[in-house]
């Protein structure tokens, strides 16, 4: 029984009089609380409903029968027989008078502030009739304080303490801090006098007035941005937002605490990470390769080219020399009319996706024994979770707002934390067990942590099939080959098995291991064994979705096995280099910077015959491409995404397409038509409705049902198995001599992909690429922070700039993988298998 | 001005002189010739008259000579160019929200002080209905209807669309209008 269960077993319920009404609670409800659940205004101003109350701006203060004064509703709990006032002159009073006490210092810059129109304390203000002060004072002005991408003005704050605890509480950092009291007050940054953080920004969406501010609203203010809901581009979390414009401009990013799966809170790319769609760097118009150079041609041109060559290719060389790779940015209708067009226009089978193409067996795997890409779980999961486990994750970097969704449960619940990596990550709150295990033996861990639950005294009962694999290595030796002690992972054993049902967190260092399949099934049977789930993340905002939509090779859309044809999958370039495929279509993918050995996939597509790209920008593939279609980015076209738990969520249109840049759905649709196909769509939701009546999950769909949150996909199970998988619990082979250091690479807290490297306040966070390493191993390398390494595998060898962290163990670097001129990627080998380096000073 | 009693007289009985209509034809065609008189050697004088204080004739001789509005006069909308060589507006964007044709867009920026500019003002004259509402909008009288009535017109839209550079107009110019804003239009004793 977990410290959360202890507590509900004792709460009892409580009645108390509201306003002359009586209503029943929970035991240890607050006032507020209460009286929000039954249909009762307060008016509140420092309290926000994610947070654990604040108590400072006395605004919510309500009467209680037998005490004097006015108390705080918002940190009171209620007792039984309690009679509360919340409407009373005395109230309305006291409440203007705690306002006025606020407004005092409070400089009335409401014109040329950022949040006016927005403003909380200007709502209060105009909502409780306060047309005079008691007396204004006049402090001395304090300068205007920049933190890089946010701005703080101390003459501004009303120290409500809401970016502080949001910081804490939330995002887990803990930037802010106030200093000082009364009148000297200030809130300063924790980490010197910079503010050197995550920037995600949640204190300035939460920040009541004005004074946190991002500095780059200048050109619009809150009353004339149309805000238009749709789901971030970046990452697979698929947190919605508010896409602010105004005249045809992206002024900035907004979300609100009740839309969407995030709860309000955004990470660094969600918010600041919008420049990519007015970039000035974006393609305008469709170029054709003639010579050496690109030269812009008409759509009409473009798509007459793109037609008659496909034509041609397959009539000379046959369908299966035609392929596709489509990328995971790309919307579910983007994916199924590509899909729709090259398997009926063209018989082509070639059909593969860039997360795909990175780990073939993974999916193929997932394919096989869920009956989806990934093993999905809601992410209401969270709440529900007697544990957290992280393995091979870094939720702080890879996905943060999956960390804020779990912060607050850990912060209410205290339910545990166990993060198991190759290297040390960490997270905040603090877990429980933070156990480092040597890159290449995680199934051995997983299968001694197994053997460790089920196995001594107090054993768990579980079905002999999860246990049977983990039996063929005993605690003792799974210690020895991971690294982790075995007294170590008796405890986490232990711990996982008092909480019981844990939520499992797989993530991209699970996805790129040679592996992953087998840790998926392993973590799938402990899972299944507690009575658990696990969650692999994916990168992009819709991996998930193209792969339902059958842009997999041998998988029609639903995981229908593709019939007839030879449904050929393996590796596209190999087969490029083979001379097999001449034709390469590649819709919204930058495969030559973000598939493994990047230097080969430039070389094959330097051999095809025709390289067809949609890219809404000149990417490293669109330069070694035909024929270059500028493509409309999320925000300039309708459509859906499926996150990372399976939620099919809408995408809308909040500007134009830039310039004569079209959605890929409509590319393909032309194509499609011009091969002859019947080809109907109009718009977007043509799609969605042909999407709902023909893949199987997607069943039932509709724009208006999407509308209100988004919903989950019903995937096929394959055999309604959880657990009970078969695992490979070997550990990888030893690394070879030339290259002794393993090189994980991921993506950095500020880039994911093409589109980041285009929004300025990210690319000023991460300028350049950079290595994560040991501090015993860039001593041993005569390595300084900031120094320039070369990285070099048997693959290519790249220039990063040093950081040394303990993250790192020895023996183990971290590559960024989106530095343009240093793609991470092309130390990858192609076959899939891990990265092996070697590190020198450059 | 003392009020001048006129005397009615009431069911009279008209002489046979004045049942004739005769004075009052004469009278009538006296007044008209007098005005004929004095618009016929107002034109013909009209260099001589030009700026007189006892000038009777209303018609003036455009272009050559102008009329000044009085300051109630709604002209061409302006930007107000302080004393310090800045523009007063601080890009607060309450003008582009009063302006009920929409022809005022911002792009505001901040100087190295903090305080706010407008980067860019652009005020479409060809939308503009010269109503004043952004003059009545604005906290930091930056903007202001001015005198200027004179180059409204172009054969050309696109020189219709005023930058900022072609609003600024400096404040001592400008004197009149903000006077009788500060003190008539909006002062304090309207509200």
């Amino acid at each position: 029984m977990s410290h959360h269960d202890a507590e509900q077993a004792v709460a009892k319920d409580v009645t108390i009089i509201l306003d002359g009404k009586s209503v029943t609670v929970p035991a240890g409800t607050t006032i507020l609380s209460t009286a929000r659940a039954n249909g009762v205004d307060i008016p509140t101003l420092c309290y926000l409903k994610k947070l654990n109350p604040i108590g400072s701006c006395r605004i919510c203060s309500v009467e209680v029968e037998g005490l004097a004064d006015p108390i705080m509703s918002c940190v009171t709990p209620v007792s039984e027989g309690m009679k509360v006032t919340t409407q009373s002159d005395k109230l309305t009073t006291y409440r203007q008078d705690m306002l006025r006490f606020i407004l005092t210092n409070h400089p009335l810059d409401c014109p040329v502030c950022e949040r006016s129109g927005e403003c909380q304390l200007q709502n209060k203000t105009f909502e409780m009739k306060v047309l005079s002060a008691f007396a204004t004072a006049n402090p001395k002005k304090v300068p205007r304080t920049d933190w890089s991408l946010l701005r703080y003005d101390r003459n501004l704050c009303i120290f409500c303490e809401r970016c502080v605890k949001v910081c804490w509480e939330v995002q887990g950092f803990g930037a802010l801090a106030i200093d000082g009291n009364g009148y000297s007050a200030i809130i300063k940054p924790t980490t010197g006098d910079r503010l050197d953080c995550d920037f995600c920004g949640q204190c300035l969406s939460v920040c009541p007035v004005g004074a946190i501010s991002s500095g780059v609203v200048f050109s619009a203010r809150s009353w004339e941005v149309k805000k238009t809901q749709t789901v971030c581009p970046h990452c697979a979390v698929g947190c919605s937002f508010h896409v602010n414009t105004k005249k045809e401009e992206l002024v900035r990013i907004t979300s609100d605490d009740d839309i969407g799966v995030n709860n309000g809170n955004l990470c660094a790319r969600g918010r600041f990470g919008f420049g990519f769609h007015q970039s000035e760097d974006r393609l305008t118009v469709p170029y054709l390769k003639s010579g050496d150079a690109h030269t812009t041609v008409s759509w009409e041109v473009a798509m007459s080219v793109l037609a008659e060559k496909l034509g041609e290719i397959k009539a000379k060389h046959g369908a299966e020399s035609i392929a596709v790779i489509g990328g995971e940015t790309l919307s579910n209708e983007d994916a199924y009319i590509l899909q729709k067009v090259i398997r009926n226009g063209l018989g082509a089978e070639t059909i593969d996706n860039v997360s795909n193409m990175r780990n073939p067996a993974l999916c193929e795997g997932m394919f096989d024994t869920f009956g989806a890409s990934a093993p999905i779980a809601s992410f209401e999961q969270i709440e529900k979770a007697g544990s957290f486990v992280f393995f091979g994750c870094d939720a702080e970097k890879e996905n943060p707002v999956i960390g804020n969704m779990i912060r607050p449960v850990m912060r209410d619940k205290d339910t545990p934390l166990y993060i198991l990596n190759a290297r040390n990550i960490s997270f905040t709150p603090k877990a429980r067990i933070r156990a480092r295990f040597n890159y290449g033996a995680e199934t051995a861990l997983i299968a001694g942590v197994i053997r460790a639950l089920t196995e001594g005294p107090g054993a768990v009962k579980a079905d002999a099939e999860s246990v049977k694999s983990a039996n063929a290595i005993s605690v003792e030796s799974a210690a020895r080959a991971s690294g982790v002690s075995a007294d170590e992972i008796k405890r986490i054993a232990d711990g996982l098995k008092k909480a019981g049902s844990p939520l499992i967190f797989m993530g991209s260092e699970v996805c790129n291991h040679p592996k992953g399949v087998e840790i998926v099934k392993g973590l799938s049977n402990l899972a299944a064994i507690l009575g658990g789930k696990t969650i692999l993340y994916r990168e992009y905002s819709n991996t998930q979705g193209v792969n339902d939509m059958g842009l997999a090779p041998g998988h029609l859309p639903g995981y229908a096995k593709a019939q007839g044809k030879a449904a050929s999958g393996g590796d596209v370039f190999a087969r490029i280099l083979e001379g097999k495929v001449k034709a390469v279509v590649i819709a919204g993918a930058d495969p030559a910077s973000s598939n493994a050995d990047t230097g080969r996939v430039a070389k094959a597509l330097a051999a095809a015959q025709f390289v067809a790209v949609t890219t809404p920008f000149m990417t490293q593939t669109a330069k070694l491409a035909n024929l270059v279609l500028p493509s409309a980015t999320a925000v300039e076209r309708d459509g859906t995404f499926t996150n990372n738990e399976g939620r099919v969520q809408l995408i809308r249109k909040a500007l134009s397409p830039k310039g004569e840049s079209r959605p890929d759905w409509v590319i393909f649709r032309d194509l499609g038509r011009m091969l002859g196909q019947e080809m109907h769509y109009g718009n977007a939701w043509d799609i969605l409705f042909e999407i709902a009546g023909k893949v199987p999950g997607y069943q039932g769909l509709t724009h208006d049902a999407l509308a209100k949150g988004g919903r989950l996909v019903s995937y096929p199970n394959r055999g309604g198995k959880t657990g009970g998988f078969e695992f490979d619990v070997k550990p990888l082979d030893a690394v070879g001599g030339d290259y002794p250091v393993t090189a994980i690479v991921g993506n950095s807290l500020f880039h994911l992909g093409v589109f980041s490297v285009h929004c300025s306040p990210l690319k000023d966070a991460d300028a350049s690429g950079w290595v994560e390493i040991g501090a015993e191993d860039a001593g041993a390398l005569g390595l300084a922070n900031g120094d320039t390494a070369q990285v070099q595998s048997r693959t290519g060898a790249i220039k990063l700039k040093v950081k040394i962290t303990k993250r790192s163990p020895k023996g183990v670097v971290f590559v960024m993988k989106n530095d343009e001129n240093a793609p991470g990627m092309s130390l990858a080998p192609a076959d899939g298998g891990a990265v092996f380096v070697k590190v020198k000073k450059a | 001005m003392a009020t001048k009693i006129k005397k009615i007289r009431r069911n009279v009985t008209l002489t046979l002189w004045e049942q004739s209509y005769v004075p009052e034809i004469l009278r009538g065609m006296y007044i008209t010739l007098e005005h004929f008189f004095i618009n016929l050697w107002g034109l013909i004088l009209e260099f001589a008259w030009s700026g007189r204080e006892d000038r009777k004739i209303a018609t003036v001789y455009y272009p050559e000579e102008s009329v000044t509005p009085p300051p109630a006069y709604r002209g061409r909308p302006v930007l107000v160019l302080g004393a310090d060589g800045n523009e007063k507006c601080v890009a607060c964007g309450l003008c582009e929200a009063a302006c009920p044709p929409q022809c005022i867009s911002i792009i505001g920026a901040e100087r190295a002080n903090g305080e706010r500019y407008p980067l860019r003002y652009t005020l479409d004259g060809t939308r503009c209905i010269f109503c004043g509402r952004c003059e009545e909008a604005c906290p930091k009288e930056a903007i202001v209807m001015s005198d200027d009535w004179r180059n409204l017109c172009e054969y050309d839209r696109s020189k219709m669309i005023y930058e900022k550079a072609d609003l600024l107009v400096p404040e001592e110019k400008l004197a009149g209008r903000l006077a009788f804003i500060r003190d008539k239009a909006f002062g304090k004793d309207r509200y």
